[in-house]
Formats: C-alpha cells, sequence, structure tokens
C-alpha cells in the first residue's frame, strides 16, 4: 500500500488523493481509507473520469477518496 | 437730586455692561455647542465609515468563506456517509472518534445554516463569524477522520 496523500490539489482544497502503487486494487484501497473493501465503488464512482473498469487501475494514477 | 442722577448712570452703565457680557457669553455658549455638535458629527461619520469598511471587509471575507467552506463540508459530509455505512472503520479511526466527526458535523451544519442565513439578511459580520467557527470546526473534523493536509 502506497503513502496516503492528504495533500490537497486540484480545485477542491479538501479533497483527499491517492496515488496507486503496484499491487494496489480498489478494494484494498477502500479498505484503507474506509475499513471496508466492499465501498471499493465509492472510489470507482468519485473516479469515473479516469476509470473506465473498477478492475483496472494503474500504478501512478491519482485517485481521489470521496 | 445729582445724587440721583449719579446712581441712575451707574446703574445704566452697569447694566449695559452686565448685558454686552450676556451677549458674550452666549455667544461663546452658542460657539461651544456648535464645535460639540460638529465633533459629534464628526465622530458619528467616521464611526459610519468605519462600520461601512468593517461591513464591506466581511463581505469580501465572506465572498472568500462561502465559496470555500462548502468545499469542507461537502468533503466531511462525504466521508462520514462512507464509512457510516462500513462494517469496520479504518485502522486510525477509533469508534469515539468517529463519534466526535459526526457530532462536529453536525454542528457544523448547523452553524453553517445560520451564517447562510445571516449573509442572506446582510449581516456579513455575523456571517464571517458563524463562517469562522464552521472553518474551526472542520479543521478539527477534518483532522479527526485522517483528511488534513499537511
Amino acid at each position: 500500500m502506497a503513502e496516503k496523500e492528504p495533500t490537497p490539489a486540484g480545485d477542491d482544497p479538501y479533497a483527499q488523493y491517492y496515488v496507486v502503487q503496484r499491487g494496489d486494487s480498489l478494494s484494498k484501497i477502500a479498505k484503507e481509507y474506509y475499513g471496508d473493501m466492499s465501498l471499493y465503488p465509492k472510489i470507482f464512482e468519485a473516479n469515473r473520469d479516469i476509470l473506465d473498469d473498477p478492475n483496472k487501475i494503474k500504478p501512478g494514477q491519482k485517485l481521489r477518496i470521496p | 437730586m445729582r445724587m440721583k442722577y449719579l446712581i441712575a448712570s451707574l446703574c445704566v452703565a452697569s447694566l449695559f455692561t452686565v448685558g454686552a457680557c450676556g451677549n458674550k457669553k452666549a455667544e461663546e455658549a452658542k460657539a461651544a455647542a456648535a464645535a460639540a455638535a460638529a465633533t459629534a458629527a464628526q465622530e458619528q461619520a467616521a464611526a459610519a465609515a468605519a462600520a461601512q469598511q468593517a461591513q464591506a471587509a466581511a463581505s469580501a471575507e465572506w465572498a472568500t468563506l462561502s465559496t470555500d467552506l462548502p468545499k469542507m463540508v461537502s468533503a466531511i459530509q462525504s466521508r462520514v456517509d462512507i464509512l457510516s455505512k462500513s462494517k469496520k472503520l479504518p485502522k486510525n479511526l477509533s469508534k469515539e472518534s468517529f463519534e466526535s466527526a459526526k457530532a462536529g458535523l453536525a454542528m457544523i451544519n448547523s452553524t453553517w445554516g445560520e451564517a447562510t442565513a445571516a449573509a442572506a439578511s446582510g449581516n456579513s459580520i455575523e456571517a464571517v463569524d458563524k463562517a469562522k467557527m464552521v472553518q474551526q470546526k472542520g479543521q478539527e473534523v477534518l483532522g479527526l477522520l485522517g483528511m488534513s493536509a499537511g
């Protein structure tokens, strides 16, 4: 699991972001941030502008964590 | 007879002097009153100008806060809503902290409502005061939820 990146970015200074690392999955990220893997669709929906498939995330992608 | 005339003359002279003195005092009093009125008017104008300046500064500050804070409230609301659906909280968030965050969010929503109502009624100074309370509480809640920057 990569480091969290709570640093504000973009237009919204309160949005929290996470940079995908090798071996990550949305469910793994959901577990880290929400404590529950089954909540991964929340992250997917918040990043539909850069994600087409919740099972396909790439290292380096910067995901917004709602 | 001559003595009587002398006394009468003195009286007239005396009356004249008193009258002149009286007029002078009245004029001085009038001038003092006018000066006091002018000072009061100046103070009133200065106070009005200061109040107007404070209101203008508050309006400008409100413009910034009213753009910025809804993003903060929205971010907190979103995270609280998601965490409320979680079967288990993340390891860096205790149940107590989450409960505090939820209570903080309730206070934020309530105070933000008061702030926007004050702004809508033209009271930017009160709106800014309330907004700053929201900002402070919001930072605290962001910290509780592990969403703080830096």
